[in-house]
């Protein structure tokens, strides 16, 4: 019989995966939403981050000294990125744009894995010696509580750079309407710029809160952009809150059911969501 | 063009093209002529969920292949390898596998890690008639009654590998086990394994291959747990160990699978490292392996572990078996195989059952230190040997 104390337990574990799928999602909505362009390389950035991280432990830095060397680290490429790649893309238009921003990532995404994968071929994970918390008997990962507090805290800091700062009142303007915020004077291209920066150090960062409890390795970038998808999908691909929402209830449905029913339904359960959800409002994605 | 000119024209072209299908087709089969190289094909996972296997493997098999042709090579002629990327897919693997053999005159291969990979690749072995030395690929039916050029180097099959976990524990008395298996051939194969042979009853979940997260089944396993076999699920093995420690269950002993010890050291948390058993049917303790090791950490700059060694002992092993054949003929090579008792890097020699299944082969449990092994002073791991098993005997197929 399953206690209540279980129930908690996988309640948190279910949480904690859908902070990390929040992150993502938000990471996807965020250039799509204001740039029109579907980034296929955020998983492959967020796994970009783990790599950095691990590289910085091996050279005897610490744990949070890691993990912020990463992410600026994994920023600055994807600064680098915006400034060559994305730059040709955003020549384009409308469906031109589209079209092309994935064919870019696609190959950006190969390009990455290709590389990469001959220099870190194996898994790697950031633990942390965060213990347990015991519920009635079952017992709360101190992992997965510490995702949920980074996770979270990454998202409130987002929010509030969005609705309490010039910049973000500015980014937000781009996103409702590019045209009037270019005769106030706000300049389209470095906010994408800016977007594209940010949405990189949420995947980075999502990257490395999944290392805190799993291992990651090259070929989890292919899985973690489809999380992404699925979670933008489900949310509305262009709102923040949607994909945060959408990203939560995911993570804790993900859970119950692999924990009651298996992995492979709970695959089934994702990936069906995002098809009623496509097939109900299709729309979503226009 | 007149009339004249064009039959000319198309005589010459017939002439030309004629000889150059006939120069393509006396190209294949026979390792590149009795003067060229003798073509090995590596068939390996370099990207995908086995790609670590596959960098070590690959490594050794070069190392080895270096070491024969520095010294004079075989029958008066050089190895090299044809290395593909087969991505652990199957139909990868089968094409790269034809390509090596076709275009380029392999005549043997070697590399396949994932048991998909292996069942595919042996059929291709018979249909080819070129023999393929398995990295891994332990699940059970790789090898059956009909196989001729299949031979197992780095993993007993799933029935004698659970077989001889089970026989290595069993004066530990454990009554409270649980398994978590991966949901293809080999998982599979063991989940029947430790069916079989483990006398207690045994908690086995089945998560699927690329799983990251195993929570949801360890929250599935006894509250008293005193053994968790990972060994059904080599990719997610070290991950099992760190969730199972850190939800709180205290397992004397989390059986790993065959695993490269250099996913572990840096990936096995400070609980894990205590109870992780890390399971190899190559012999670290040996002096001969350490000089190996040396002399591969003076040249690659990098360790040489139990996994790098299967690829090394798959190296010299070909060579030998080919100068014994004494031609590089696939045919010949597979035979000399079968009637081999080649000592090399294994606790016991390498021998083989007229199928191909490794015969009196020892199995050896090690702890993981993170340290540097005596070879190599940069290295970030080494072994403690806990156990070893008794030879075992050849699986019979069929039976």
């Amino acid at each position: 019989m399953v206690t209540i104390g279980t129930l908690v337990a996988v309640a948190v574990d279910g949480l904690a995966f859908g902070v990390f799928l929040a992150l993502l999602g938000v990471g996807i909505t965020l250039v799509f939403g204001l740039g029109d362009v579907l980034n296929l390389a955020i998983g492959a950035f967020s796994v970009l981050s783990v790599i950095f991280a691990t590289v910085m432990l091996g050279r005897g830095q610490g744990l949070i000294v890691a993990i912020l060397v990463a992410l600026v680290a994994v920023t600055a490429l994807g600064l680098l990125i915006d400034r060559t790649l994305l730059s040709l893309v955003y020549r384009s238009e409308g469906e031109e744009r589209i079209l092309l921003g994935i064919f870019t990532t696609l190959g950006l995404v190969i390009f990455i894995d290709g590389t990469v994968s001959n220099f870190y071929p194996a898994r790697y994970t950031l633990p942390i010696d965060a213990g347990v918390v015991p519920v009635g008997g079952a017992a709360v990962t101190g992992s997965s509580l510490v995702i949920i507090a980074v996770g979270v805290a990454m998202l409130l800091l987002l929010f509030a750079f969005l609705r309490r700062t010039f910049v973000g009142k500015a980014t937000r303007t781009v996103f409702q309407d590019e045209r009037g915020a270019q005769l106030v004077g706000v300049n389209p291209r470095r906010i994408r710029t800016l977007i594209f920066v940010l949405s990189i150090a949420v995947a980075g960062l999502a990257g490395i809160v999944f290392a805190f409890g799993s291992n990651v390795s090259v070929a989890s970038g292919f899985q973690f952009t489809v999380y992404a998808l699925i979670v933008s999908i489900v949310g509305g691909v262009r709102s923040l809150t949607g994909a945060i929402g959408a990203g939560i209830l995911l993570g804790i449905v993900n859970e119950f059911a692999n924990f009651f029913v298996g992995s492979y339904v709970a695959m089934i359960i994702l990936f069906g969501t995002a098809i009623v959800v496509l097939v109900a409002k299709p729309e979503v994605i226009s | 063009m007149s009339y004249t000119d064009r039959r000319s024209f198309l005589k010459a072209s017939g002439s030309v093209a004629t000889a150059g299908i006939l120069a393509g087709c006396s190209e294949g089969g026979n390792g590149g002529g009795s003067s060229g190289p003798i073509t090995i094909a590596a068939l390996e996972p370099l990207s995908g969920p086995f790609s670590a296997w596959a960098g070590v493997h690959r490594a050794g098999l070069q190392f080895a292949v270096d070491e024969v042709n520095a010294d004079g090579g075989v029958l008066d002629r050089e190895l090299e390898l044809d290395v593909t990327d087969t991505g652990s897919d199957p139909a990868e693997a089968d094409s790269a596998f034809r390509r090596s053999v076709e275009q380029n005159g392999a005549v043997v291969s070697t590399g396949a890690v994932s048991s998909d990979v292996g069942l595919r690749v042996a059929q291709t072995a018979a249909e080819l008639e070129v023999p393929h030395f398995l990295h891994m690929s332990g699940t059970d039916d790789v090898i059956t009654q009909d196989t001729q050029y299949v031979f197992r180097v780095g993993l007993l099959p799933a029935s004698k590998y659970i077989q001889a976990q089970a026989t290595a524990f069993s004066d530990a008395g454990y009554s409270s086990l649980g398994a978590i298996v991966g949901d293809y051939a080999w998982g599979r194969s063991a989940e029947s394994a430790i069916q079989e042979y483990f006398d207690a009853d045994v908690n086995i979940q089945v998560a699927p291959l690329g799983a990251d997260d195993f929570k949801s089944y360890i929250r599935q396993m006894p509250d008293d747990l005193e053994m968790l076999i990972a060994s059904g699920h080599p990719p997610g093995s070290a991950t099992i160990a760190n969730q199972v420690y850190e939800l709180g269950y205290s397992p004397d002993v989390v059986s790993g699978a065959s695993t490269p010890p250099q996913l572990l050291s840096g990936v096995l948390s400070d609980a894990a490292l205590e109870g992780y058993v890390h399971v190899h049917q190559s012999d670290p303790y040996t002096d001969q392996f350490v000089d190996v090791a040396e002399a591969f950490g003076e040249e690659n700059d990098a360790q040489f572990n139990t996994h790098t060694a299967y690829g090394y002992i798959t190296g010299k092993m070909l060579a030998a078996a080919i100068e014994e054949a004494g031609e590089a003929d696939p045919a010949a090579l597979a035979e000399a195989t079968r009637n081999i008792q080649f000592e090399t890097l294994s606790p016991e020699p390498m021998q083989y059952s007229q199928y191909g299944e490794l015969d009196q082969a020892v199995v050896i449990y090690s702890r993981i230190l993170q340290e540097a092994p005596s070879y190599y002073s940069d290295g970030e791991y080494s072994y403690e040997e806990l156990f070893r098993s008794d030879p075992v005997p050849a699986r019979e197929p069929g039976q």
